[in-house]
């Protein structure tokens, strides 16, 4: 797949998508599969190009790590649907992956910023 | 954690497949079903929405493969895939399934009864607490430039004891029989007379009582007896209040001091019931030169028998100034115990770790010939994108079922062989040890299993891996490079190799079993019958003499009887005494170094019942026997080893040395040399004293009886003849000569027996193994041999050709299965009898024997392939 020139997007990081999910459902709480697919497309408004099928895969491996946890339930329009939903030991995994995402792109933000010259150190 | 509960997951969701499918069809249908809702909320057709959801959701297929590589455990599901295309593919091969399973269980069973034997046998540790650190000592010493050892004297015993710093304590023992009487029949039992220290040292206490003490090892004070379990249950009904009450032990009252716990055994391995203490009188206090003690200590913690024996060497240079080759050997207890079950174990895991490797030879032969034959099939799979590996997976998965399934009939197997193999060694199975599989055993067998078949699926797996697709696919199957003239097979000449070394064996140990019987003891074992009797009671050496002459005298009248005598110990038997005694005008030896012999008690027609040769003198007089001091007899080895160069006849000698030594007794004759120890060992030194000597006519005695009849039909009427002149008498240890000669080659009798079993399942499945090998090729070579015989080649050339093949392959491998016989006829050496370990007109046999089934074996594929069309096999291309 290659990204559109009309339309640049960036393609979702191996790894960020994992990141991207946990932060999805401690902001909206439990939602289904399409949902969280919506929401990150949404929030990043469209700006990261993503194979929706590309989620399945990764909701197994976060169910299969114990970092969330799926039940089928109804969905708004009255349709069974399974539900995907943080768990504590998904949240803890969250903070430590946000903590070290900050990180790293603090330090790539220093090295892009040249310190100035009489900088103290 | 994570990592283990992922797996845990996926190993689940395998097995909840459809359900898991399912539900991921519902949550992609969902998903699309929303998206295309939303994409006709934002204004899109129907067909428009439809399309626009699937492009955003990417390919439908891949991400189902992606989520079904995570859901589950695909490399297990591919196992799985080829276990059940290998069960399938020997389901459809059940001849080649059923002797590939066969061969292997051979092998698998032999090897796991034999290791099921080996470590009830020799690798178990012995049971006393930190037995390691158990040893035995022997006095060793160069005697006529022969190294040898032999048993401990008192005095030496002492001094060890006293200036040792090696060990934490030292006991000596000795082993006897002793008459048990009172409550009950007069029983025969093993005892060992034993030093106090020995319970402490051992580490076991009595369960009931005490144990000796050590004023109870002085003459005089020694009338107190501990029992074993066994002993206390059978004769004295498991009562308690025995302890404290006293049995009559040789016809003197001992008291029962203690009993001790099931299962205690020593000397281990014996059938000892009974201990009583070792006492020492004024005269073996003092006599250095006299060893008879057996000798056990355990080491101080960190000290090893190596370190040990250097100290132990000290002190006897210290005891033997004069004489710097006299040491001690310090020998592990328990290699001692085991040693030989541990020589006869060696040969037959010899012998059926051959058996094994010849059976994975041949299951390698069967799979490569199969191979053959799915040549194709796999050479489709790999056109079809099945990597190397999965290939050779394929061929492991097989041969690790094969491998499985022979494992779990060789256990059957050996369950059942075990039973043999317990029936054959019958009674020289030591006492106390019971051979039952345990789950070391089962590890074992899982482990040679599985190597066995990773051995046989090694060279299939490599050359499966080398499947050329070209030449596969094309219908010509015959490759160039595997022509008849060719033709080295590696697998049969290691099958001629193994099966060879395993002829060779059980032919060596069947002929020497053959050799026994015309084997040159010195005496005449046929028609002779021998058992020991012991009186009741404590009798003077006049009374004993007197009861044995009645004895004689009566056993001459039974109808069939043609001579009847006495002896202490009678040969092949006996154990080795070793007294010293002093020559008449020789020059004093030094201490330690004394003429030494074995000293014999008889009655005067000993030599012409056994049908020992005189040759020279006389044997003795009636009217000798009550002057039993005057006279002597002695065998060649004596006459060579102390009369070099003179004529011992008339010459005098005196049995003990220095202050006990005995008057004088003139030698009266000179007889022929006697297996003593065996037919494996030489003549020991002998003197013959007549009857009624004190030391060595005891209440104890060896009869002998000669008849012209079946001398085990005498048994009955000789039994009661004894127990006319005394109702008291214990019998014991009948058997005809020619058992106690045979049971001396015992070892070599259970090898012959055993190697000849496995050298025949060996022969087997090597016959069967080339002729499968032949066959193959023969059936591989159809083309060449058509492609010969229209070029003229004639039906004998053929035959001949694909004969020599086989032939080749066996001398090859009869060659190397020779060498390896010579460089290791050492191992076997011990029981071979009357021949050469290295006995080339065995192995002459042996290699005419492969040779002669490797051309059986190829004569019939020989014979088909001259057989073969030459227009069919051309046109078959």
């Amino acid at each position: 797949m290659s990204t559109g020139e009309k339309n640049p997007k960036t393609d979702v990081l191996q790894g960020t998508l994992d990141l991207l999910v946990l932060k999805t459902l401690e902001t909206m709480g439990p939602l289904h599969g399409w949902g969280i697919a919506r929401r990150i497309e949404q929030v990043s408004e469209n700006a990261l190009f993503m194979n929706q099928g590309t989620l399945y895969p990764a909701l197994v491996r976060l169910e299969q790590r114990g970092w969330i946890r799926s039940k089928w339930g109804i969905s708004g329009n009255q349709r069974r649907a399974r539900f995907y939903a943080l768990t504590a030991s998904g949240r803890k995994q969250l903070h430590a992956e946000e903590e070290r995402w900050d990180r790293i792109s603090a330090i790539v933000s220093r090295i892009r910023q040249p310190l100035p010259e009489e900088g103290a150190p | 954690m994570i990592r283990l509960s992922a797996l845990f997951s996926r190993l689940l969701a395998t097995f909840r497949k459809q359900r898991l499918e399912e539900e991921l069809d519902d949550e992609l249908r969902f998903h699309l079903q929303m998206e295309t809702e939303e994409n006709i909320r934002r204004g899109m057709s129907a067909e428009e929405a439809h399309y626009a959801a699937r492009r955003s959701f990417g390919g439908i297929q891949q991400a189902r493969e992606i989520w079904r590589d995570r859901r589950y455990l695909p490399w297990l599901e591919s196992w799985v895939k080829d276990l059940q295309f290998a069960l399938r593919s020997l389901a459809r091969a059940p001849l080649f399934t059923l002797f590939a399973v066969a061969s292997l269980a051979l092998g698998i069973g032999a090897n796991t009864a034999l290791f099921t034997a080996l470590d009830a046998l020799v690798l178990r540790p012995l049971p006393y607490p930190q037995s390691g650190r158990l040893v035995k000592l022997w006095e060793t010493s160069v005697w006529h430039g022969q190294p040898g050892w032999s048993a401990v004297s008192v005095p030496n015993l002492r001094d060890w004891r006293e200036q040792n710093t090696a060990f934490s304590g030292i006991a000596a023992f000795t082993q006897d029989g002793v008459n048990l009487a009172g409550g009950g029949e007069t029983e025969r039992a093993s005892a060992a007379r034993v030093e106090s220290d020995l319970f402490p040292l051992l580490g076991v206490a009595p369960a009931l009582g005490r144990a000796i003490l050590s004023e109870e090892n002085i003459e005089g004070r020694d009338r107190v007896a501990v029992l074993s379990d066994g002993l206390w249950r059978r004769r004295y009904g498991a009562d308690r209040g025995i302890v404290g009450r006293a049995i009559a032990i040789d016809g003197a009252a001992h008291t029962v001091i203690g009993v001790m716990p099931p299962g205690f055994q020593f000397p281990p391995r014996s059938r000892v019931e009974l201990w009583v203490p070792l006492a020492f009188n004024r005269f073996t206090r003092e006599a250095r030169g006299s060893h008879w003690l057996e000798v056990v200590a355990r080491l101080r913690p960190g000290v090893t028998p190596e370190l040990a024996e250097r100290n132990m060497n000290t002190i006897a240079r210290r005891i033997y100034p004069q004489d710097p080759t006299q040491g001690v050997s310090v020998l592990p207890l328990h290699g001692e115990t085991v040693r030989a079950a541990a020589q006869v174990l060696t040969v037959l895991f010899g012998a059926v770790g051959f058996v094994l490797l010849l059976a994975c030879a041949n299951v390698a032969h069967l799979v490569l010939a199969r191979m053959g034959a799915q040549e194709r099939e796999l050479a489709v799979r790999a056109a079809l994108g099945a990597g190397r590996w999965r290939i050779v997976r394929l061929v492991l998965v097989e041969v690790l079922l094969l491998g499985v399934a022979g494992g779990i009939a060789g256990l059957a197997l050996a369950w059942e062989s075990l039973r043999v193999l317990v029936a054959l060694a019958g009674d020289q199975l030591p006492p106390g040890v019971s051979i039952q599989m345990d789950a070391t055993v089962l590890w074992f067998c899982l482990v040679v299993a599985l190597l066995s078949a990773l051995l046989a699926g090694l060279v299939p797996a490599l050359r499966s891996g080398r499947i050329d697709l070209q030449s596969a696919m094309k219908d010509a199957a015959d490759s160039a490079d595997r022509g008849l003239h060719r033709g080295f097979s590696p697998l049969m000449v290691c099958e001629s190799a193994l099966s060879l070394v395993l002829v060779v064996g059980a032919l060596l140990m069947v002929r020497s079993l053959r050799n026994m019987e015309h084997l040159d003891f010195g005496f005449q074992p046929d028609r002779l019958l021998t058992m020991k009797v012991a009186l009741p009671g404590t009798r003077t050496a006049r009374q004993s003499t007197a009861f044995y002459e009645r004895v004689v005298e009566k056993l001459c009248t039974i109808p069939g009887v043609t001579g009847a005598a006495v002896i202490n110990l009678v040969p092949v038997q006996s154990s080795h005494t070793g007294s010293v005694f002093t020559i008449e005008g020789g020059e004093t030896p030094k201490p330690g170094n004394e003429p030494g012999a074995e000293i014999r008690a008889i009655s005067p027609d000993y030599f012409r019942t056994m049908g020992i040769p005189l040759i020279s003198g006389r044997t003795f007089r009636p009217n000798e026997i009550p002057d039993p001091w005057s006279v002597a007899i002695v065998n060649r080895s004596a006459a060579r080893r102390y009369f070099p160069d003179e004529d011992p006849l008339g010459k005098r000698i005196a049995f003990g040395i220095g202050d006990g030594r005995e008057g004088w007794r003139t030698i009266v004759g000179i007889a022929g040399n006697v297996a003593e120890e065996g037919a494996q060992s030489p003549a020991p030194p002998v003197i013959y004293a007549p009857l009624g000597h004190p030391v060595w006519t005891g209440a104890s005695m060896s009869l002998v009886v000669r008849t012209p009849r079946d001398p085990a039909s005498l048994a009955g009427a000789v039994r009661r003849s004894i127990r006319e002149l005394e109702p008291g008498a214990a019998l014991y240890l009948v058997s005809t000569m020619k058992d106690v000669v045979a049971d001396s080659a015992s070892g070599t009798r259970l090898l012959s027996q055993l190697l000849t079993l496995f050298s025949a399942v060996a022969l087997v499945l090597a016959v069967v193994g080339v002729y499968g090998v032949m066959s193959h090729q023969v059936s591989r070579c159809t083309h060449e041999i058509g492609v010969r015989m229209a070029l003229g080649a004639e039906r004998r050339q053929v035959l001949g050709m694909v004969c020599r093949r086989g032939l080749r392959n066996a001398s090859i491998g009869a060659a190397l299965g020779l060498v390896w016989t010579l460089l290791t006829s050492g191992i076997i050496e011990h029981y071979v009898i009357g021949m050469s370990a290295i006995d080339l007109a065995t192995r002459l046999i042996a290699v005419a024997a492969i040779l002669g089934l490797a051309l059986a074996a190829s004569f019939v594929p020989a014979w088909r392939a001259s057989r073969v069309e030459p227009a069919v096999a051309l046109r078959n291309q």
